[in-house]
């Protein structure tokens, strides 16, 4: 058990490692006029020298490269070529709002996934299970852009019920002072008592959070799902049944105990996969996080900024697969 | 000649009967057999799209401001864009580069991460472990965001979009084949032919790979559909196909300016890709229910 920790743990150590390289050469290497970006559109040629000098572009690539990992120790991730601000500041900026969105819409993927996947194992093979298998597939076929588009055309567009996008109305930003505790509204305006302020950012989460959750809903059904069929064979679920205990003691103490395990560690998955790729929903939704900033930045080819976030997600990516595979090995179930 | 033919029966009558068995239990899933002929008229439309196209004209560069953005009538049977354009003609259109890329994407990538993953799984030692170091690399990063990064280094057109997509999908074939090739190798049929001296190069293409093949052919079906929803994603934020190229997710892209006054316009292309995509996901659970050992029993 130990050694295979330490085993997953060195192998994400060399992973790491040659994902900074890899995002190494596609902001250093391979662009040709990095100097001349960064200097800008009409930067003259003594200009463009002293950037290039400022950025350290006149070293040898390994020397580029050692200076460019000493960054990362500091959590340096370069600067944005258009705005010349830190890269990690803007993430920063952004990482509680895709934090926030992402924590609930998974909440919401675990909860509607273990009923529907409990749903639909219980009436295996019947009219309620196609119907729950179906539309898991539907969903995940769908595009996540195009979905928030036609949630946004029913919901505001035809029933002006929720917002069109952004984390809360403009007159509620100019009229009240925003509390930052933790950076997600919702938790903040709780812990400030400002209900109104809840309502708000709630009403704007609706729609972002649902389209996030397709995927940990499809993920986590499609889990509990066939863990529970496997369960409900066994001879202790018989067993339960024949004391006459209730379907609901049977089904929630006895067979979801069994099955939390593969469940857990889709959700995990889900996270880290959500985490990484709310860009589509973000910028549809004007959701001010880490997506919307890769979207932006992608639109000005802004490299640094481009990777920098990408290495940052990487990171969380690979930490969280490596969390979900320790806890997937700590079942003792589980041989290794 | 005659012996010849008879030769080629021979090899090849098993693999038929094997595949009318497997088509044959596909069928018995209706989902699927529904598929199979949404994707086969998908099929028909992308090659004959410009010839069956009610305004060939549309599909690329002409402008009719006259007519622009109007809804689904009987002339455009789903409107018009925001040029005149006919949405229906331009959407058969699309058909066709989505399809082609995504077959083209997963072919590719398929064959790649077969070569690497036999010589992986084959050759063993330090080649092993290099190379699967690099398929864990390109696996760390979150799939789409390389994607991205690639397709930003590269330039914002389809072509690069392409490649872009070629060099991050492939890792999981790698893997799927250094796996089964593993266990391959260790089957009697294989020492046998150790043992009568075949060569390795030979025994790894005609031995090993093709019974390794069932995997890679579940994973290829799976990703045909996630193919075409990452390069709609790429097109949709403006580094896939460029205007005034047919491209689904670009036509959503374009059409969200219009998107409250003009539904249509945004609701049609992505429609396209549902049906596609959603086509592909199911056929790809038949075949997974065919082919895969694990899901035959229950």
């Amino acid at each position: 058990m130990y050694k295979y920790i330490l085993k997953r743990v060195l192998l994400s150590i060399i992973v790491l490692f040659g994902i900074i390289l890899i995002s190494f050469c596609i902001t250093r290497v391979i662009p040709t006029d990095v100097a001349a970006k960064w200097a800008g559109p009409k930067a003259t040629a003594e200009q463009v020298a002293a950037a290039r000098v400022e950025l350290g572009l006149d070293l040898p690539y390994h020397q580029q490269f050692f200076n460019y990992c000493g960054d990362l120790l500091h959590f340096d991730l370069g600067k944005s070529y258009i705005t010349h601000r830190p890269v990690t500041t803007e993430i920063m900026n952004g990482l509680m709002a895709t934090v926030e969105l992402v924590i609930l819409a998974d909440l919401l993927g675990l909860i509607a996934g273990v009923f529907l996947g409990m749903y639909s194992a219980k009436h295996k093979n019947k009219f309620i299970d196609y119907i729950c298998r179906f539309s898991s597939i539907t969903f995940v076929s769908m595009p996540s852009f195009w979905l928030g588009l036609a949630l946004q055309l029913i919901f505001f567009g035809i029933l002006s019920l929720l917002p069109l996008g952004g984390r809360i109305s403009t007159a509620f930003a100019v009229l009240h002072q925003l509390p930052d505790i933790t950076g997600m509204l919702l938790l903040d305006s709780l812990l400030t008592g400002n209900f109104m302020l809840f309502a708000d950012a709630l009403k704007h989460l609706i729609l972002p959070v649902i389209v996030v959750s397709i995927y940990p809903t499809g993920l986590v059904l499609r889990q509990t799902r066939s863990a529970l069929l496997e369960i409900l064979n066994e001879d202790y679920m018989t067993a339960a049944k024949s004391y006459g205990l209730k379907d609901r003691v049977v089904y929630w103490r006895y067979a979801l105990k069994n099955c939390i395990g593969p469940t857990i560690t889709a959700i995990t998955y889900a996270f880290a996969y959500t985490l990484t790729n709310t860009c589509l929903v973000e910028a549809i939704f004007s959701w001010p996080g880490i997506g919307k900033y890769i979207a932006n930045a992608v639109t000005n080819y802004d490299f640094p900024a481009i990777m920098g976030t990408t290495l940052f997600t990487a990171l969380v990516y690979v930490i969280f697969n490596l969390v979900a595979d320790i806890i997937a090995a700590s079942d003792p179930r589980v041989r290794m | 000649m005659e012996s010849f033919f008879e030769k080629m029966k021979k090899s090849f009558l098993p693999k038929y009967k094997e595949f009318r068995l497997s088509l044959h239990l596909m069928n018995r899933n209706k989902l699927s057999q529904l598929s199979m002929i949404i994707l086969i008229i998908l099929v028909v439309a992308a090659i004959l799209a410009p010839y069956i196209a009610p305004y060939p004209g549309d599909i690329y560069g002409e402008v009719h401001m006259g007519s622009a953005l109007q809804p689904p009538s009987k002339d455009h049977i789903l409107g018009t864009d925001e040029v005149g354009r006919d949405i229906f003609s331009r959407l058969l259109q699309g058909t066709r580069i989505s399809l082609a890329c995504s077959i083209i994407i997963v072919l590719i990538c398929a064959v790649f991460g077969a070569i690497l993953g036999a010589a992986a799984g084959t050759l063993g030692r330090w080649i092993d472990d290099v190379l699967m170091r690099i398929t864990d690399i390109f696996m760390a990063f979150p799939p789409l965001l390389l994607t991205i990064a690639f397709s930003a280094l590269l330039g914002a057109s389809l072509k690069n979009a392409i490649i872009a997509m070629m060099l991050t999908w492939w890792p999981p074939y790698a893997r799927l084949m250094r796996n089964s090739a593993l266990t391959i190798r260790e089957r009697p049929y294989v020492k046998a032919a150790e043992a009568i001296g075949t060569k390795k190069l030979r025994i790894t293409v005609k031995h090993i790979m093709p019974n390794c093949i069932a995997p890679l052919i579940i994973q290829a079906s799976m990703d045909m559909g996630a193919v075409i929803l990452s390069l709609a994603s790429l097109s949709f934020l403006g580094l896939g196909a460029q205007s005034p190229q047919p491209e689904w997710g670009l036509m959503i892209s374009t059409s969200r300016a219009y998107f409250l006054n003009c539904p249509w316009y945004s609701i049609f292309p992505g429609l396209a890709i549902v049906i596609t995509v959603l086509a592909m996901n199911l056929i790809g659970d038949g075949l997974r229910e065919v082919l895969d050992p694990k899901t035959k029993k229950n």
